[in-house]
């Protein structure tokens, strides 16, 4: 008898946030995509027919799979779940057996002991099965089933105490806080610990050690260079010499470098971006264990970068935030859940794994090629990348509009509602760990996803400051809108000056709640606001500035308390990108830039 | 020695540590819990102990003294209070209560907010878990009758709700709203040399506010209070309180201590009465001796083989039918006498549910839930682990009988 058999492999949210540089956040997603992977493939092994992922997906190992697989099985549903978790088990070892072999020299007697216990207990792998009746909604009947099941059965998540007793006094991994350190305490500064950027005080456990040696050391772009990667590219067409200097003074100190291709503005400073920033240099040669740090930094960056940020201009300072980007498909449930009820419902589901399979090409290509971004993972209708905040609304935009069009060839002539992409982009700063960038991009699509899916979130941490929150539909053309309001802020004639935007943000915060109500309250809060723009500021303006001249729609429709904040905090995200690229947009820096 | 009871309002906020360390120049940030544990404000109570001992007698207690001698602080109940500011004492309607993992916020298709219960079912599709254990896979397992998205959680129901949920109230319970998140400090380093402040050393730390807004009601702000309800064995003193304040959690941040009255750990008036089926939902965390399977509980071989066991307070062997666990509480604690970390434990979180019958098929009388009020299950008595709450369960007619 056939069945639908529903496997899921996890930690996941947890697990990928649990990272401190790129490679951690990526090589996690790639370990948990190929446990899925290896799940599918025995699957596919045992006879079954695949529905979650496509079968293509199976056979591109940069493609990333999600962590629910999905697939038909003739007989014996038990055998084929319990192959399938013995693959992504057996998968999960020999990736790790491939790490200890490359960094035994760093890890404590004994290892190998701990590093099986915490690989074993780490694994959640659940299934669940249903019989498919021979009925036209046979599948979706079995799929729902077998979807409760697994669900139910996810709310027991049964875990032994460590057997496995650690050295005396072993610290726990910097990136979970529970298992026991791997790492020799004895630190060296040998080429595999500055290989793998793992610092002085760090603990990392197997899962911490695999995430950060499970690539190759020059894969990974750093975060602050992926923040500055507009900067970088100006300033390599601007002031090749300055930073053809910088670049060899990074040599010369043996700096790890970045080898990757096809990233012009990479290779032009194939080196972590953090060494632009003046607060930066020190740490950073203290990282690389550099004798009398202090003295060699100041000496480093007074010789080879204040000279290149000095050319580049006041004006020009580089800006040290990076977008992380997060997106998820809309009402994909439903979607799905329509499809499964057709009479060719699992053929049905394949077409719409194929066509997420083309998406994630897709978006590999937009957020690389035409972004200056990177791709942390892209499998099903989920992305997770790090974008330069001046290229992230453009690249956020361009994945909505690929999702739907793929998703619309897919579903054409079957009725189902086409599902839509909401994206958050939180904007944080490069050297926040990569765990609260993830957070923030997460909070941001969960802003999007409550503003009526289909829609741009955007959320603005300032390093110490408030943050500051921005949504609105992908109908309402939402990266036009914030462009325009970026030219509002930084054009060269009568700029919208900021004070009056925290001006307007403050009066809002401060009258009392309840305007709404109060018709003659309510109109007084729209004359201050047009007040507060009117105002003359010391000779910089030759005419008021009206609501409407700086984007503030103040209609009876909306409350104007809600206007005023909703205006406030665009008109602050927006800034925020006008100072991404502040001094990057001369007439030949856009033509670099495209 | 009688219990000394009593309430620690924290006065700027606390910061409680987890396991992962940081260094200013690196992460530059802290993590702290979203709620301290009991072992750290056993710690701090012991940590009081010791200073008031020494003050009392003029001595200096080494490490080791002060480890052995304080051993006999044992906390005995350990609960979260909120109270509107400016309310004199602390009540049991004040009591908040971790929210039970049988209790799922949705959001259903029509765009509402509802709070739904999984209820424990035999049969349905066959599952199969991480490894093999063919008891644990003939558990019931919970599932909610309503669709929707299921949303996150606030970290405590108050008393009312708690207690209605655990009589056995329907679905249609109002939604606790979320509670503010952490805020977050943010602090320099100043150079002693130039009095400025240091590059690189920008450095934050997540602290848990006690002083919360909690309702803003046409311009109206009132403001919540939260504080740790305490009872415990405070050996050697008179007032049987610690004197003046005490420093609790990362950077010793001082709490007001606040005599309360021990009424405030009985069971609620109305819980406790005859039901077939038991739902025990954890209080504070549970240390069991083989992870999430309670102690005292074997398999059985049958079919299906099941867990049979017993349970504090109660006589009559009990059948494990469902459990519904999150995750693991990984705790990594700080050795202050050797000044080392101490290995992980790993505890089931406060707010996981076990459902159970009786192995004869009897009911579970109102005595037996009344012992059971905050009865310690497991390990840890000495720091309040295990405290379970009894509610009622109608287990469904099986034809299996118990």
């Amino acid at each position: 008898m056939k069945h639908v058999l529903v496997l899921k492999v996890g930690p996941v949210q947890g697990y990928i946030a649990q990272a401190r540089r790129t490679r951690d956040l990526w090589y996690g997603s790639q370990v948990l995509s190929n446990l899925a992977r290896a799940m599918a493939v025995s699957l596919l092994e045992s006879g079954a027919t695949l529905v979650f992922p496509h079968p293509d997906q199976t056979r591109d190992a940069r493609a990333g799979v999600a962590n629910k697989v999905v697939a038909l099985v003739e007989d014996a549903p038990e055998q084929a779940a319990r192959r399938a978790r013995e693959a992504a088990k057996s998968r999960l070892r020999a990736e790790w057996e491939r790490v200890f072999n490359k960094c035994q020299s760093m890890l404590i007697p004994g290892a190998e002991a701990l590093a099986a216990e915490q690989l074993d207990t780490f694994l959640e792998v659940h299934a669940a099965w249903a019989p498919v009746e021979d009925a036209p909604m046979g599948y979706a009947a079995a799929l729902a089933e077998a979807e409760r099941a697994l669900e139910s059965r996810r709310g027991l998540r049964e875990f032994a105490p460590w057997k496995q007793r650690p050295p005396e006094g072993t610290h726990k991994s910097s990136l979970d806080g529970a298992r026991p350190s791997l790492l020799r305490r004895e630190r060296q500064t040998g080429h595999l610990w500055r290989d793998f950027r793992i610092g002085l005080r760090e603990e990392l456990d197997a899962l911490g050690v695999l995430k950060r040696a499970g690539g190759q050391p020059g894969q990974f772009v750093p975060v602050p260079s992926i923040g500055l990667a507009a900067w970088l590219q100006v300033a390599g067409t601007r002031h090749p010499e300055l930073l053809a200097r910088l670049r060899a003074a990074c040599e010369a100190r043996n700096f790890q470098s970045v080898s990757v291709k096809q990233r012009p503005w990479v290779e032009s400073f194939p080196f972590d971006g953090q060494l632009l920033l003046p607060e930066r240099w020190q740490p950073y040669f203290e990282e690389c264990a550099i004798p009398e740090p202090r003295q060699a930094a100041a000496r480093f960056g007074s010789e080879f970068v204040a000279p290149l940020r000095q050319a580049m201009g006041a004006d020009a300072e580089p800006f040290p935030y990076v977008a992380c980007l997060v997106a998820d498909g809309d009402r994909m449930g439903r979607a799905l859940e329509s499809l499964a009820k057709r009479p060719d419902g699992h053929l049905a589901h394949q077409r719409v794994s194929q066509a997420l399979a083309d998406f994630t090409r897709k978006a590999r290509a937009i957020v690389e090629v035409e972004h200056r971004g990177v791709l942390v993972y892209a499998g099903g209708d989920d992305v997770l990348a790090f974008v330069t905040p001046l290229d992230a609304p453009a690249c956020a935009r361009a994945l909505a509009v690929a999702f739907r069009a793929t998703l619309e060839g897919a579903l054409a002539g079957t009725g189902a509602e086409v599902p839509t992409l909401s994206v958050g982009l939180g904007i944080g700063h490069v050297l926040e760990s990569l765990g609260e960038l993830l957070a923030l991009g997460r909070r941001a699509e969960t802003a999007a996803k409550k503003a009526g899916r289909d829609a741009l979130g955007i959320l603005v941490a300032k390093h110490a400051g408030r943050e500051r929150l921005w949504t609105a539909p992908w109908g309402t053309d939402p990266v036009a809108r914030l462009e325009s309001d970026m030219a509002l802020l930084s054009r060269d004639i009568q700029p919208l000056p900021l004070g009056k935007v925290h001006e307007v943000a403050a009066l809002a915060r401060r009258f009392p709640a309840g305007v709404a109500s109060a018709p003659e309250l309510a109109e007084v809060l729209r004359d201050e606001a047009g007040r507060i723009l009117a105002r003359a500021e010391a000779g910089r303006a030759p005419k008021p500035l009206t609501p409407a001249d700086v984007g503030l729609e103040l209609s009876s429709a909306t409350a104007p308390q809600d206007a005023l904040e909703r205006w406030a905090s665009r008109l602050l995200v927006a800034d925020t990108f006008a100072r991404a690229g502040r001094g990057l947009a001369s007439a030949q820096d856009k033509e670099v830039a495209r | 020695m009688s219990d000394a009871c009593f309430a620690l309002l924290p006065r700027d906020g606390l910061s409680a540590k987890d396991g992962r360390g940081w260094y200013t120049s690196e992460v530059g940030r802290g993590y702290s819990l979203p709620w301290p544990l009991p072992t750290t404000v056993r710690g701090a109570l012991r940590a009081a102990w010791g200073h008031e001992r020494m003050a009392d007698q003029g001595i200096t207690l080494s490490p080791e003294t002060w480890e052995r001698d304080s051993a006999r602080v044992v906390l005995r109940r350990f609960i979260a209070l909120r109270r509107a500011l400016g309310e004199p004492v602390f009540t049991r309607a004040h009591r908040m209560w971790p929210i039970p993992a049988d209790a799922v916020r949705v959001l259903d298709e029509a765009g509402t907010e509802r709070l739904v219960r999984l209820e424990p079912h035999p049969g349905g599709a066959a599952t199969l878990g991480p490894d093999e254990d063919d008891a644990r896979e003939a558990l019931w397992h919970p599932c909610r009758s309503t669709r929707g998205k299921p949303l996150t959680q606030p970290l405590f129901w108050p008393e009312a709700t708690m207690v209605a949920w655990l009589s056995g109230a329907s679905d249609s319970l109002a939604p606790e709203r979320e509670a503010p998140p952490p805020r977050t400090d943010i602090h320099l380093a100043i150079d002693v040399e130039t009095q400025a402040s240091q590059d690189s050393m920008l450095h934050s730390r997540e602290v848990v506010e006690w002083l919360r807004v909690q309702s803003r009601d046409a311009g109206r702000l009132t403001l919540e209070e939260w504080a740790l309800g305490v009872s415990c064995a405070w050996p050697d003193s008179v007032k049987g309180l610690p004197h003046g304040q005490l420093g609790v959690g990362g950077r010793r941040r001082l709490s007001d201590v606040e005599r309360l009255d021990s009424d405030l750990f009985v069971a609620p008036e109305g819980l406790a009465r005859a039901t077939r089926g038991l739902r025990l939902v954890l209080a504070t965390p549970a240390e069991f001796q083989r992870g999430w399977l309670p102690d005292d509980f074997a398999r059985v071989a049958g079919a299906p083989p099941r867990y049979v066991g017993r349970l504090p307070c109660i006589d009559a062997p009990v059948v494990l039918r469902a459990a519904l666990v999150p995750r693991p509480l990984e705790v990594s604690g700080w050795d202050m006498v050797r000044r080392q970390p101490r290995a992980t434990r790993r505890w089931v979180p406060a707010g996981a549910v076990y459902f159970f019958e009786k192995l004869g098929g009897e009911d579970f009388t109102a005595g037996e839930l009344c012992k059971l009020w905050l009865a310690s299950w497991g390990g840890g008595h000495a720091e309040a682990l295990g405290q379970v709450l009894p509610g009622v369960w109608q287990p469904p007619r099986h034809g299996q009988g118990a």
